[in-house]
């Protein structure tokens, strides 16, 4: 089963070197195509997968690709569908440098039965939990406005789909701890036989504490990701802010309330080991979870 | 053992009987439980979190979670029961 999953590599270039960028007007227009320009004629897109971006209320994921169809069509003058041009100031291609590449194990079909699903989209391409390549990511993003997000494969093109482009570049930036605010596939070159999707992604430095394990992100696909990465960096600086009070030792604060057993109050249990499992909501995904497993354990938990 | 969120008792009562659960939910409508014991964030609502109190009152154990992605699983509650024996 090992030869059946293609096994593909992705390079991320920067795209953009100094933190100061060029007004659209003062580049020469050659410059302000996007990189992976010109495109050849006669190939075939698929819608570009975006994220939406918060602060434009602008919604990458309904821009339509461009329709390339005759001779004389020269899309290559066009901005990539879907990319903000004015945030993402992609320059041409001699700025760019590689900064490293993921590459994905095979997968293993045995093991990965056991792991959490993937969504259809990504599924193809993107399981398992990649490597980065770079000897330090922190640094090698440190001045990178866009990445160039390219996924190159040895394997047969058809297996892998472009829009994996898109996902590992959303995996990717979860890895090194860069969120991504906005994106698109871009049209690529079909000529070439390794390049299968190319993807160009607004990035911005995340602080180090919020980075996520880059096989929980691999295992979400893209929109989940962009959400617990904005999540987790607001939990962290919450989490600074406040000292979680009652910690370990200190007296727990008594309460009343109404519970599916009967009203529960606190004081009335002293002399018992009472253990307090709070959790977002009823018929969640994940805790549904963890209470059935506490179900069926609970005679486990009693005997300890 | 006792789970806690926001949602209101019948929601609570349904959840229990389509999983036939035997842990007890409490219903924290107004959350102030879940902001005493600081389990609580203006986004996310309830944040998962575990507190062990011992026969005193006091406060044994808590593990926070940050995301609500994962839980404590048996094991780990186990273990951490069995650190306070």
């Amino acid at each position: 089963m090992l030869s059946a999953a293609p096994s593909f590599s992705c390079v991320a270039s920067r795209v953009m070197l100094t933190g100061q960028r060029p007004s659209r007007s003062s580049l020469p227009s050659r410059q302000r195509q996007l990189v992976d320009q010109p495109v050849r004629r006669g190939r075939v897109h698929e819608p570009p997968a975006g994220v939406r971006e918060r602060a434009r209320v602008r919604d990458l994921c309904a821009a339509r690709p461009v329709a390339v169809a005759g001779r004389d069509e020269r899309p290559q003058h066009r901005p990539a569908v879907g990319v903000d041009r004015d945030r993402l100031a992609v320059a041409g291609g001699g700025e760019e440098s590689r900064c490293g590449s993921l590459r994905r194990p095979a997968r293993r079909v045995g093991r990965s039965a056991r792991s959490r699903p993937c969504p259809p989209a990504s599924r193809s391409a993107v399981a398992g939990v990649a490597t980065f390549r770079a000897r330090d990511p922190r640094r090698a993003f440190a001045d990178v406005a866009a990445l160039r997000i390219e996924v190159r494969t040895a394997a047969s093109r058809a297996a892998v789909r472009p829009r994996a482009a898109f996902d590992v570049g959303i995996a990717l930036a979860a890895t090194v701890g860069v969120e991504v605010s906005a994106g698109a596939l871009l049209p690529h070159d079909t000529s070439s036989a390794q390049t299968i999707a190319t993807a160009v992604a607004n990035v911005r430095l995340r602080p180090r504490a919020s980075m996520l394990r880059c096989s929980t992100a691999w295992g979400l696909g893209a929109a989940p990701v962009m959400l617990l990465a904005r999540r987790s960096r607001r939990a962290t600086l919450e989490d600074a802010r406040m000292a979680r009070t009652p910690q370990v030792g200190e007296q727990a604060p008594d309460f009343e309330l109404p519970g599916t057993a009967g009203a529960f109050r606190l004081s009335e249990h002293r002399g018992e080991r009472v253990v307090l499992l709070f959790y977002p909501g009823d018929n969640t995904m994940v805790c549904t979870k963890q209470f059935c497993s506490y179900r069926e354990s609970r005679c486990r938990l009693r005997r300890r | 053992m006792l789970g806690i969120s926001s949602q209101d008792l019948a929601s609570h009562e349904e959840f229990v009987a389509k999983h036939q659960l035997n842990v007890p939910l409490l219903a924290d409508v107004d959350k102030q439980v879940a902001k005493a014991y600081s389990a609580f964030s203006p986004r996310l609502g309830t944040k998962r979190a575990v507190i062990v109190i011992d026969e005193q009152g006091v406060v044994r154990y808590r593990h926070d979670h940050l995301l609500g992605l994962d839980y404590q699983s048996v094991d780990d509650l186990k273990a951490a029961l069995q650190e306070l024996d």
